[in-house]
């Protein structure tokens, strides 16, 4: 593979790259890289390496990169980035134990610090995952398409209007240099709710006329603060419980609902109104955000969505969608009732090893699957809810698009921070600008 | 429309005045109005308490006798086993438990309390909280809650073995021929009565030695005395999901990696089967611990 390697070097110079080289080596072998079965889902074939990175070593970007490698022949983990070092050799060791031979990530090539996605860009990449917090997502995303580098991003993909416009800059970028961008949104890729939706939107339930969706949990995973710990490093160690970093759990946790209801809808919606509030989560342990959120979305055709999540200890979980149309209703992804009823009776794919099966594919066979744009608007769609039950106002897809919104400290390093006040319906205005370490955000 | 039909009958248990707990059971009934932590007063059950909460469960004595597992015959001590899976009340108290140095038994400071689930695939396990058994435990999940629970109260509790299991299952149920499979749905939550959801703990009657839903309901783990923890775990005794041909005392099911295939988090959780909704458990307790 050291030739390829060579090959890369002249990018610069307008030759051939070692991308366009994984695209036509597997051109010339494509009855090899037909999806195939293998296990329980469609296998990516074609055997030319992909050299692999992660950035954000925690659980699920552990998970992502061994997905990664389960999904597809010649895939190998290179390079790694985190903040922290503890999270860095767990995830070593981790990956070593399942990716035996493939994981060829050497100590040089392991990076932390806020800049570690700019040195693991600088190691060959053919394929790069992003997993940190959604925060830092809109610029590790522009980097990388800058260099070069295909991408699997991790929902959402980012926290406020400044982040979305910068993804949807670099989702057209990608698609101008024909590089392939993959979002977490795993049921896109799940057989299941693309049969259920290609019904749907084939007629099967008539002319969707609303939906519900639902995120409905117990509470989550915190950090205890520990002695030391500067603002910064507590924050992003819990960075669900802060706005700024993980957009709110509508955005971070309840987008994937949110999602299947664009899908259905084929459409975003075009305003929202909302209720939300922090009621039994109010620790300050637990930051800023609410604990539960819900929201009317209305769509250009008239459909109105209704969304609902909850993080709240010791209540049940729902967690779905119900979609009704004028001749029949589906949950989305395992039938449908009406006019013609139907079950959804293929194999059970997993949906997380899927989604790399079906980005690695686009990339050797030279047909980059671009997400980017539809889950900008996704991930965008639930901001504007967010900010619909902040402010207490109606926000229009307009407002928020072109919101003067950038949630995140002008630099990021090690220290002050303070906690941003809990929004307040009534008070909070959409247009709060942009913030600095020093200042209290929500002001 | 099954749902709504239980949460009625639930209401209409809860409206006149039974505890759920001793639904087709009399005698607890009354005794549970002046409820210490404690009785065994009756030579058949008693009722534990886990102090500082409302939650309560019936424990019910499984008198000794041998069983045949794995082709090797064993004897089983007279031992308790609980009348029912362990409800979310329950498993929640432990799981949310703040006030864990207050216990003193000196093995509580190895017990550890279960990460929280993120939500797993299309659907976090569990069809309701209150009443519905505890689903998607793993092994070690349920064995911390067994120790937890036994330094709340004072007795032992543990997850029961295969052979406890078995025998008391036999004992519940009668001999395999006396086991009428048309019948299974009267005592049974089952894949042809169960409409793929898991429903509350002890709704349907109780086998003969007063045990609810030893078969169907949730699959339930079970511990062999000798098991060591990289021992993959097993569930006994066929779960919502399964046919009637499967819901019997010899029931297994071995844990398989299907079990967390969708859990997207490296590692695994040690507490959660994102993918075994069907899989509870039950305590037993020595007798005379």
């Amino acid at each position: 593979m050291s030739t390829e390697h060579e090959q890369h070097n002249t990018d610069a110079l307008g030759g051939i790259t070692r991308r366009d080289f994984v695209k036509r080596g597997t051109v010339a072998t494509a009855g090899v890289s037909a999806l195939m079965a293998s296990g329980n889902f469609a296998y990516a074939g074609g055997t030319d390496t992909i050299r692999l990175g992660l950035v954000g070593c925690g659980g699920r970007g552990t998970g992502a990169a061994n997905d990664c490698y389960r999904s597809s022949d010649g895939i190998e983990l290179v390079a790694m980035g985190d903040l922290f070092q503890d999270r860095m050799e767990e995830s070593k060791e981790q990956l070593k134990k399942r990716l035996g031979d493939s994981f060829k990530v050497t100590s040089d090539r392991t990076f932390l610090g806020f800049d570690a996605y700019e040195k693991v860009l600088q190691t060959d990449l053919d394929l790069v995952i992003f997993a940190t917090p959604p925060a830092f997502r809109p610029q590790h995303l522009r980097a990388a398409i800058e260099s070069g580098t295909n991408v699997f991003m991790e929902k959402p993909v980012a926290v406020d209007p400044a982040g979305i416009r910068s993804v949807m800059e670099s989702a057209q970028m990608a698609e101008d240099k024909g590089l392939a961008i993959v979002a977490g949104t795993q049921r896109r890729h799940d057989p299941a709710y693309q049969a259920a939706m290609k019904r749907i939107h084939d007629g099967a339930i008539g002319e969707v006329k609303t939906a519900q969706v639902y995120w409905n949990q117990g509470g989550l995973w915190h950090h205890e603060r520990e002695p030391g710990m500067s603002d910064m490093e507590w924050q992003v160690r819990n960075w669900l419980y802060f706005t700024w970093l993980s957009g709110d759990h509508i955005v971070e946790q309840h987008v994937h609902n949110i999602d299947v209801a664009n899908w259905a809808l084929q459409a975003h919606p075009v305003k929202a109104l909302g209720v939300g509030g922090r009621q039994v989560r109010t620790d300050p342990s637990y930051g800023h955000i609410f604990d539960h959120f819900g929201i009317e979305f209305q769509y250009e055709n008239g459909a109105r969505v209704y969304s609902m999540c909850r993080q709240q200890e010791g209540t049940p979980s729902r967690v779905g969608e119900h979609i009704i149309g004028t001749k029949g209703t589906s949950d989305g992804h395992s039938t449908i009732d009406g006019a013609t009823n139907w079950t959804y009776e293929g194999k059970d794919v997993n949906p997380y090893v899927q989604e790399h099966a079906d980005l690695v594919a686009s990339i050797r066979e030279g047909e980059p699957l671009n997400e980017g744009q539809r889950v900008a608007e996704s991930v965008l769609t639930a901001i504007m809810g967010r900010e619909a039950a902040y402010t207490g106002q109606e926000i229009t897809w307009e407002e928020v698009l072109n919101a003067d919104l950038d949630l995140g400290p002008d630099s990021h390093e090690f220290g002050s921070l303070p906690i941003p006040d809990v929004p307040a319906p009534g008070q909070t205005t959409l247009n709060r600008g942009a913030k600095t370490n020093a200042s209290s955000a929500d002001a | 429309m099954r749902m709504l039909l239980w949460n009625f009958l639930l209401a209409l248990l809860v409206a006149l005045g039974g505890p759920l707990g001793g639904y087709g059971r009399g005698p607890g009934d009354t005794e549970r109005q002046s409820s210490p932590a404690l009785r065994e007063d009756s030579s058949d059950t008693y009722t534990e308490s886990i102090p500082n909460t409302l939650v309560e469960f019936d424990m019910v004595r499984v008198p000794g006798g041998s069983v045949t597992v794995d082709g090797k015959e064993q004897t089983v001590e007279t031992f308790w086993m609980a009348a029912m899976e362990v409800r979310w009340e329950a498993f929640d108290t432990y799981r949310l438990d703040e006030n864990m140095e207050d216990l003193e038994d000196a093995e509580a400071d190895a017990i550890s309390l279960p990460s929280k689930p993120y939500g797993f695939g299309n659907e976090i396990p569990g069809f309701g909280q209150e009443k519905y058994p505890a689903l998607a435990v793993t092994r070690n999940a349920a064995q911390q809650y067994a120790r937890w629970l036994s330094a709340k109260t004072g007795h032992t509790y543990r997850l029961p073995t295969p052979a406890e299991w078995k025998h008391a299952c036999r004992l519940g149920y009668g001999t395999p021929q006396n086991w009428s499979p048309d019948r299974i749905g009267e005592h049974a939550w089952y894949k042809g009565n169960a409409d793929d959801e898991a429903h509350p703990a002890a709704a349907l009657p109780p086998n003969e030695l007063g045990i609810h839903d030893q078969l169907g309901n949730a699959a339930e783990h079970v511990v062999p005395p000798e098991a060591g923890e990289d021992d993959p775990s097993e569930v006994w005794g066929g779960s919502y999901l399964s046919s009637a041909g499967d819901l019997h005392c010899s029931a297994r099911q071995q844990k398989t990696p299907a079990w967390q295939e969708s859990d997207p988090q490296l590692p695994k959780s040690q507490w959660w089967l994102s993918d075994a909704p069907f899989v509870g458990f039950r305590v037993v307790r020595v007798a005379g611990s």
